[in-house]
């Protein structure tokens, strides 16, 4: 029987590796992977005919619901909402350009400022925001530069920095919320562990991408003098519609960030938890366009959120049938004879070749509440979950929206090229991980 | 793709053109069928110091070939002719076989003469397509003496304009009402501000020069006539070919016959 549903898990994540080519969405994958998955267990009686109860009482909610994490698909719909709220405002995309003011069209400085950015936005946004914004304006500024030949030496490693810097808090990317959420890490201790990794990574990057790619600081005033000419008619006002939402866009972005980071210090905050301060930003930041939420609802990735109810629910089964356990012991096993480097490298290599979401949600199943729920555990899982994206240009969607913006220039990039090219820097990363898990996570207090 | 390109367009249009001064370089100045008293009162204080001027008098050479031959030889960077070079008789619709070569000519920009004197007061630059433009705008400037003049004129073309709106209305999915109004404010507020960025460019340079802004919708002959007429212009500066033409572009060639009673800088 457990081998039936264990054919089941792998169906459903070859089939979610082969979306594209199935040209079926993950949510539909997911969906019927579920359907099956729960009428064989209620079949294989594992799934028990008893409500849920809390506290005594009998909830109106089917047993098989039991699994579904809510507060993880209410930090996502909620900042979901919210970030798409705010950013109405044109608040990212003036950052975005002011930003290239700063550089004075100095390809050197604009290509830091732009990684910067990226690791910042990815941070804040989802990673495929950030390298929407952060790249389509790399296509502007370079076209207006004059140096549309850098577009490749810009793209691939902004791509590859959406990962990292969806490393850097604990709602920045998805696998950080379901594996932080079951660690129990809190969000300021997400953030200072992985803060210095995050920023060691941008500098190897910015470092070893400026000189793989040869960009070269302006060579004499003149030119210096131009490129801050050219820049200078930037002007980032016009990426702004209303003064007034933009300012109040700003203040409850800066009070949203702070409220998360300092969630668990209150104890109403540690109550109500993150999704629900998740949701009541977004509630806040609609009143501004209280007549015409509609949009934002339509706006919401709801394949990705009814993705996760299936998920959920096709986890619960799998370790009602005993899958997760054979899982566990399988890792068990890597870690034994690998040690945390093996585990990280396992779940990178996976999450190259497949979404990493179905393995984090597994992960974290399988360690909560067991020997294997280490600080070291679950950092190779959330560093190997995120940094696995960057060796495919199908590992991640933003990397994937970067290639999609080079191939909209014109300009030829095959899988091949992308991997060739970008396996140095991504290969880079996974080691830093590596180091960063072996010999500097034990001697964090707060790890 | 079509978020990628809603921001592209965001940007683009946060990504105002900046002029940046690309004059002509004019050090050698060749007068045809002029005296170089002239070409020197003309242009006096216009173009700096140590400018070379010399002149081809009387009569052009019987063969055109010929004519283009010895100003190939003298490698001028600036011409000058009267309007009626070579041509005792002209005709209201030509501009006479050595002129119409000359207006062609890719060597360096070329100035007609009216008949009358020409006092270089008021600098009219006209074209279809000014945003972007420094060359043609500088050249403008450099004619332009201090305490005089500049008229910044772009006339978007109307016909081209309403060809491309006819096709947007047979489009279900796009607006046409909106599609006319957003076209319109991004072809001439393009022309606005950089016509804003020259002025700011050049009074930023120390020119004392009143600078006049024209952004308007045309396509015949009539509409570049009455703002000659309107802004009191005593030079229009205009682009003559286009890349890897041989031809005059566009209303160029009728502006160049029927402009008679004002200079005329071919660039």
């Amino acid at each position: 029987m457990t081998l039936l549903f264990a054919a089941l898990l792998a169906g459903m994540i070859v089939c979610l590796a082969l979306e594209e080519k199935l040209h079926a969405r993950k949510s539909v994958i997911a969906g019927l992977f579920a359907m099956i998955s729960l009428v064989l267990a209620a079949f294989f009686g594992l799934i028990s005919d008893q409500p849920i109860t809390l506290q005594g009482q009998a909830l109106a909610i089917p047993n098989f619901l039991a699994p579904l994490d809510l507060n993880v698909i209410s930090i996502i719909l909620g900042s979901a909402i919210f970030i798409d709220v705010i950013s109405q405002s044109g608040i990212f995309t003036w950052i975005a350009v002011r930003v290239t003011q700063l550089s004075r069209g100095d390809p050197r400085r604009l290509f830091a400022y732009y990684c910067l950015m990226t690791v910042v936005f990815s941070a804040l946004l989802n990673n495929v925001t950030a390298i929407l914004i952060v790249g389509s304006l790399t296509t502007v500024s370079l076209e207006k530069l004059g140096r549309k030949d850098l577009l490749v030496g810009f793209l691939l490693p902004m791509g590859l920095l959406t990962n990292i810097g969806g490393l850097l808090t604990l709602i920045s990317s998805v696998p950080n919320i379901i594996v932080g959420e079951a660690a129990g890490f809190s969000y300021m201790q997400f953030f200072l562990v992985a803060a210095p990794f995050v920023a060691v990574a941008t500098w190897a990057t910015i470092a070893l991408g400026a000189r793989r790619f040869r960009i070269s600081p302006l060579a004499d005033a003149e030119a210096r003098s131009a490129g801050a000419a050219r820049v200078a008619g930037f002007q980032a006002g016009e990426t702004v519609e209303s003064r007034g939402f933009f300012l109040f866009s700003a203040l409850l972005l800066l009070l949203f960030i702070v409220a998360v980071a300092t969630a668990d210090l209150f104890e109403v905050t540690r109550r109500l938890s993150l999704g629900f301060l998740a949701t009541a930003f977004a509630v806040v930041a609609l009143v501004r366009f209280k007549h015409e939420v509609d949009r934002f609802y339509q706006a919401v990735d709801w394949d990705l959120i009814l993705f996760f109810v299936s998920l959920f629910l096709m986890i619960g089964v799998m370790e009602a049938a005993g899958v997760l356990e054979w899982i566990g012991h399988g890792i068990e096993g890597i870690v034994g004879v690998s040690g945390q480097a093996g585990l990280l490298g396992s779940t990178a290599l996976f999450s190259s070749v497949t979404d990493n979401i179905p393995l984090s949600a597994m992960l974290a199943k399988i360690f909560h509440g067991t020997e294997m729920a280490t600080s070291g555990n679950w950092w190779s899982v959330i560093f190997g979950a995120n940094l696995g994206g960057n060796f495919t240009p199908i590992g991640s969607a933003s990397t994937l929206v970067a290639v999609t913006l080079i191939h909209g220039q014109k300009v030829r990039l095959t899988f091949l090229d992308f991997v060739r090219t970008s396996f140095p820097l991504a290969a880079l990363h996974v080691a830093l991980a590596v180091l960063y898990v072996l010999f500097v996570l034990p001697f964090l207090p707060y790890a | 793709m079509g978020e990628i390109d809603q921001f592209q367009s965001l940007f683009r249009r946060a990504a105002k053109p900046v002029f940046l001064t690309d004059p002509p370089e004019i050090h050698r100045i060749l007068g045809l069928g002029i005296r170089e008293e002239r070409v020197r009162r003309l242009l006096d204080g216009l173009l700096g110091e140590g400018i070379s001027v010399s002149v081809l008098e009387g009569e052009p050479p019987a063969s055109v070939s010929v004519l283009m031959d010895r100003i190939g030889a003298r490698e001028p960077d600036l011409l000058l002719c009267p309007r009626f070079y070579g041509c005792p008789e002209p005709h209201p619709r030509s501009l006479g076989q050595y002129v119409d070569v000359l207006a062609q000519y890719e060597g360096c920009p070329v100035l007609l003469l009216p008949a009358q004197d020409l006092r270089l007061h008021r600098v009219m630059v006209a074209t279809d397509r000014l945003s972007g433009d420094a060359r043609l705008c500088s050249a403008g400037a450099l004619f332009t003496p201090e305490g005089g003049t500049l008229v910044l004129a772009h006339v978007e073309d109307s016909q081209a304009l309403e060809r491309i709106l006819d096709a947007i209305s047979r489009i279900p999915w796009i607006d046409t009402a909106r599609a006319r109004e957003d076209l319109e404010a991004s072809l001439l507020g393009e022309s606005r501000e950089w016509i804003a960025s020259v002025t700011e460019a050049l009074h930023g340079a120390g020119r004392s020069i009143e600078i006049h802004s024209v952004v308007t919708k045309g396509r015949s002959i009539e509409i570049y006539r009455k703002l000659l007429r309107e802004q009191e212009a005593d030079l229009l500066v205009m682009n003559t070919m286009d890349e890897g033409q041989l031809a005059m572009r566009g209303m160029s060639y009728a502006m160049a016959i029927e402009f008679t009673e004002t200079g005329v800088l071919l660039l």
